[in-house]
């Protein structure tokens, strides 16, 4: 197994340079001091508006990424990387709640306990699960909760991501059910939770730990992945296993996964009760300023269409043919039908679906375009899977979580 | 009548045999269908020729602008985490930034007092934020 590290790293001097920070300075002079100080040159055409300083940033293992924070690091995928199939390891998104992140793993202490109400506790090294139990290969997407976060208005606190907090990939590991089962579930349990080797940073924090119900975690999808588009994971995506929850949001995807506790009453902390929740309306929808009381936890994807090219702001030629491509996701039901918009929605057309990659992969989705006119045109797309559900046109939530309206972009079309 | 006895002992002797032989077998098989009660803490087989994986992470800080309150800022928020989970986002109105810096508090236990929580929003406001507007309730509402 090659465990070649990629030290690659640019300081923040050179990325200044490379990436021409001096046209940037001066285009934003009239932006704060920070601004001036600070900004190295990320272009607004790359998300739909500016939402604050992402410049670009190469991390271990990693390429150069948009960069919303660094410690803990928040690195967003440019989104030209999602007319790949498959999102390659080293553009794929990362987020950590805690600086406390592992940077070293050393695979011959490394342990992902099995413990709670359970016959027999484990402690299975990652030689355990290559070797121990069955393989299965998915391919699945995932995202951030907060993916697209910044186009809520009013906009929220947290992670200011544009559409790039996702990716989809191919995983292998063992199935959550077998571990379980290796380990003998004891009657009474009514969830599962995960914790990894991160730390919080003070004693009184609360460490990152998400349950699923016994059901959900016995059902046979999810499964501790030790491999990730036929590599080991990075570091910074988990390390050296993740769990993988097809079809549900990634803050259950836990990194570096080195607890799975059998329980027998609901796990409460911070990120159950608190953070990661959305409200109960159908398109988790709320007043801003009257937020809803009633809130529950984060779970599945819902039925969603992305662009990918052409993106936000592009310039395209008067009666040149177009590709209009992107990707469409969902918990798993199966995206059926994506229709677009070049009129802002007055007229729509069926887009041309890819063949389906995987059950709990996104699909892609293809339509030809030739724009007629020299103007603005706004663009948007719109998806349904096979259960009916499709997309809305306004959506608002305090957690900026679950976004899926009906996404627009304007293009620009030249003589 | 000495062949007789030792022919019945060496009977014995094989019946014991063929009972001990079927019963163990029996009670092996048994066991074998029953999950085992030990604990199994199964001892890692190394087969990496690296089995540690190591990273440098750099950090892209950026500087904290001068004002007042930088100092209670610089020690009691960067500990945990960097100064542009501030400038990642949006000049929130003071109202945000209070909500924002008492979560620190609350929810992550972070050890700062109500003064210097006040100081700390202070700095937050005027670094990248705006006061409240009293009219305008900071929505757009559709």
């Amino acid at each position: 197994m090659q465990s070649d590290i990629v030290m690659a790293r640019r300081n923040l001097l050179k990325a200044m340079v490379a990436l021409g920070a001096g046209a940037t300075l001066a285009g934003c002079s009239k932006g704060s001091w920070l601004d001036r100080m600070t900004n190295v040159g990320l272009p607004n055409t790359l998300g739909e508006g500016r939402t604050g300083l992402r410049p670009w940033a190469r991390y271990p293992e990693k390429t150069d990424l948009m960069m919303l924070a660094d410690r803990p690091p928040l690195l967003e995928t440019p989104l030209h990387f999602f007319l790949q199939d498959l999102t390659p390891n080293d553009a794929y998104f990362v987020r950590w709640h805690y600086a406390g992140l592992p940077t070293r793993v050393d695979l011959r202490t490394f342990r992902t306990q099995v413990i709670g109400a359970v016959d027999r506790p484990l402690q299975l090294s990652f030689d355990d699960l290559r070797t121990k139990f069955e393989p299965v290969t998915l391919t699945a997407f995932s995202q951030c909760s907060g993916n697209s976060r910044s186009f809520f208005s009013p906009k929220v606190p947290g992670a200011q991501w544009t559409n790039g907090a996702m990716g989809n990939a191919r995983y292998v590991g063992a199935r959550l059910k077998d571990v379980l089962r290796a380990a003998g579930v004891r009657a009474g349990a009514v969830e599962v939770s995960f914790r990894g080797v991160d730390v919080p940073p003070l004693q009184a924090s609360p460490h990152f730990e998400k349950p699923l119900t016994i059901d959900h975690a016995l059902n046979g999808d999810s499964i501790v992945a030790y491999e990730m588009n036929g590599e080991q994971l990075p570091m910074l995506n988990g390390f050296p296993v993740r769990l993988v929850v097809p079809g549900w949001f990634a803050t259950y995807w836990v990194k570096a996964l080195s607890q799975i506790t059998v329980r027998t009453e609901p796990l409460h902390n911070f990120w159950v009760d608190t953070a990661y929740r959305v409200p109960t309306t159908p398109d988790y929808s709320e007043d801003p300023k009257h937020p809803s009381a009633q809130t529950t936890p984060i779970t599945r994807h819902p039925t969603r269409a992305v662009f990918v090219t052409p993106e936000s702001s592009a310039q395209l030629k008067k009666d040149s043919p177009v590709e209009i491509q992107g990707v469409a996701v969902d918990d798993g039901a199966g995206i059926r039908r994506v229709e677009v918009s070049t009129d802002g929605g007055s007229t729509w057309t069926d887009a041309a679906l890819d063949r389906v990659i995987d059950k709990y992969s996104w699909r892609r989705w293809r339509m030809n375009w030739r724009p007629t006119e020299v103007r603005r045109y706004s663009l948007q797309c719109r998806a349904t899977n096979a259960a009916g559900e499709t997309q809305t046109t306004y959506e608002w939530n305090h957690g900026g979580y679950c976004r899926n309206v009906i996404q627009t972009i304007d293009v620009e079309v030249v003589g | 009548m000495q062949t007789l006895r030792v022919v019945v002992v060496l009977l014995i002797v094989a019946v014991a045999m063929l009972a001990y032989a079927l019963w163990g077998r029996a009670g092996r098989e048994r066991n074998a269908a029953l999950p085992q009660q030990e604990p199994v803490i199964p001892v890692s087989r190394l087969t990496e020729a690296k089995p540690v994986k190591e990273i440098d992470l750099e950090y892209h800080a950026p500087d904290l602008p001068p004002g007042p309150y930088q100092d209670v800022f610089a020690t009691q928020c960067v500990i945990c985490h960097s100064p542009r989970y501030v400038i990642n986002q949006p000049a929130f109105p003071r109202k945000t930034w209070t909500a924002e810096v008492h979560k620190m508090v609350k929810s992550y236990g972070a050890p700062i007092d109500p003064q210097q929580e006040r100081e700390i929003v202070n700095y937050l406001v005027a670094w990248h934020g705006k006061e409240d507007m009293p009219a305008q309730s900071d929505s757009k509402l559709k």
